[in-house]
């Protein structure tokens, strides 16, 4: 789904265009599409030029006032010249995603970005995300153990189990009337396996 | 420690003198190293940084000469090229037996596993998330190479100083295919051996002690090169 590996069975439709086993995105597509991870992953530079190495690929030239002001939103504008590495947990997955979010790609996947944090970075994560939906168009899929951030931040909601989707509903149809005995169960709180 | 002394004072009063049979064995060292290590570092950086981020079939048995490589002896090295370049070896006709070029081709294949090597661990080192997390960014495999070389920056200085070493200080190869000739292809290591068989311990002694200068003050310039990264917490 995030064009880092070729799919060996299935389709993927994107942009009105269907990619599969025999037909790769180009280099153009794959830079719509991003990925923050689990667990972060910087370079050594500064936060700054981590922030601003998705732009220097791509060629583009860098706002350093956008990045200062998303450093800002993100309470990183007193480390902005740390070197990433050195950062705690939240920190540096706060950079993560400042640096997903600054060439404002059409599809972001965050994989559990929250799932080691502490609420207070949970809480500042959470609201740049909410934040950044409200003013751009980019479609953001969400994996999370947690069904409570799933109803804070959602606008759909499904259940993945082994590798397959069991439920994709709207968020409240989701939660209110989910059709499935596996989504049932998981949302009664009960072990599904 | 009196030889010692005299050689310390020889030494100085060659270099204040600049006689110009010292200055000429510097030079050719100097040249003979530098182009040797220009050249290894061309080759084995970018070698190194492919067998550190790439799997493929047979990388293994590719990994294991390279290691093999970096221990064999120059004097084996030297016979290698020796033969290599001698009127009835495959390269003769290039003439370049008893030349500096023999010497740079002889240092370069004792030096090149070194850095490729060194590159190698360096570049494996690096965080396995952080090479998928910049694929995810949108970098290209030649951004993504640029990157986790900068990530491991001390560990490719560390490869060049390495193979800097291990030239600089090498005899067996250089004597075999470059015959120490003077004003030709006399370097600091083959005029110490010269001088210690003539017994001018004070001279030989000089030699060395230009010879440790020189090291001492290429190896202090390259790991006080700006940005080369620091320690790790």
């Amino acid at each position: 789904m995030n064009f880092l590996e070729a799919p060996d069975h299935g389709e993927i439709e994107f942009l009105d265009k269907v990619y599969n086993q025999s037909k790769q995105p180009s280099l153009d597509i794959k830079r719509k599409v991003t990925t923050v991870f689990q667990r972060p992953a910087l370079m050594s530079s500064s936060v700054v030029e981590n922030i601003a190495y998705p732009l220097k690929i791509r060629g583009k030239d860098v706002n350093y006032e956008q990045i200062d002001q998303l450093l800002v939103k993100l309470g990183l504008e007193e480390l902005k010249k740390q070197r990433a590495d050195k950062l705690s947990g939240g920190e540096a997955q706060r950079v993560s995603l400042a640096r997903a979010l600054i060439f404002k790609p059409e599809v972001l996947l965050l994989d559990e970005p929250t799932s080691n944090l502490d609420p207070a970075n949970i809480k500042i994560i959470e609201d740049i995300i909410t934040d950044y939906i409200k003013n751009n168009k980019t479609t953001i899929v969400m994996v999370t153990h947690n069904l409570f951030q799933a109803k804070r931040l959602a606008d759909r909601v499904g259940l993945l189990h082994d590798g397959d989707f069991i439920e994709v509903k709207e968020k409240e149809e989701f939660f209110n009337n989910p059709e499935q005995e596996l989504t049932k169960d998981y949302l009664a709180g009960r072990l599904i396996c | 420690m009196d030889l010692l002394i005299e050689g310390l004072q020889e030494a100085i009063s060659l270099l204040i003198s600049f006689d110009p049979r010292v200055i000429n064995i510097i030079l050719t060292s100097l040249q003979v190293t530098g182009t040797a290590l220009f050249f290894a570092t061309l080759i084995g950086i970018p070698l190194g940084a492919f067998l550190g981020l790439s799997d493929f079939p047979g990388k293994s048995i590719i990994v294991a000469v390279l290691y093999t490589g970096m221990g064999f002896p120059p004097v084996a090295i030297g016979l290698l090229v020796f033969i290599t370049f001698s009127s009835a070896g495959p390269f003769g006709f290039l003439n370049w037996l008893f030349t500096t070029r023999a010497m740079i081709v002889a240092q370069i294949i004792i030096s090149f596993p070194l850095v490729a090597g060194f590159t190698m661990t360096a570049v494996s080192s690096v965080d396995s998330n952080l090479l998928l997390q910049l694929k995810a960014l949108g970098a290209t495999k030649r951004q993504i190479v640029l990157a986790i070389l900068k990530e491991s920056r001390l560990g490719v200085l560390v490869s060049i100083i390495a193979g800097f070493g291990a030239i600089i200080s090498e005899v067996g190869a250089v004597m075999m295919v470059g015959g120490n000739i003077e004003r030709s292809t006399r370097v600091l290591t083959t005029a110490i051996v010269l001088e210690t068989r003539k017994g001018n311990f004070g001279l030989a002694i000089s030699f060395g002690i230009i010879l440790l200068a020189i090291t001492f003050i290429v190896n202090f310039c390259m790991s006080n090169l700006p940005g080369r990264g620091g320690r790790r917490d």
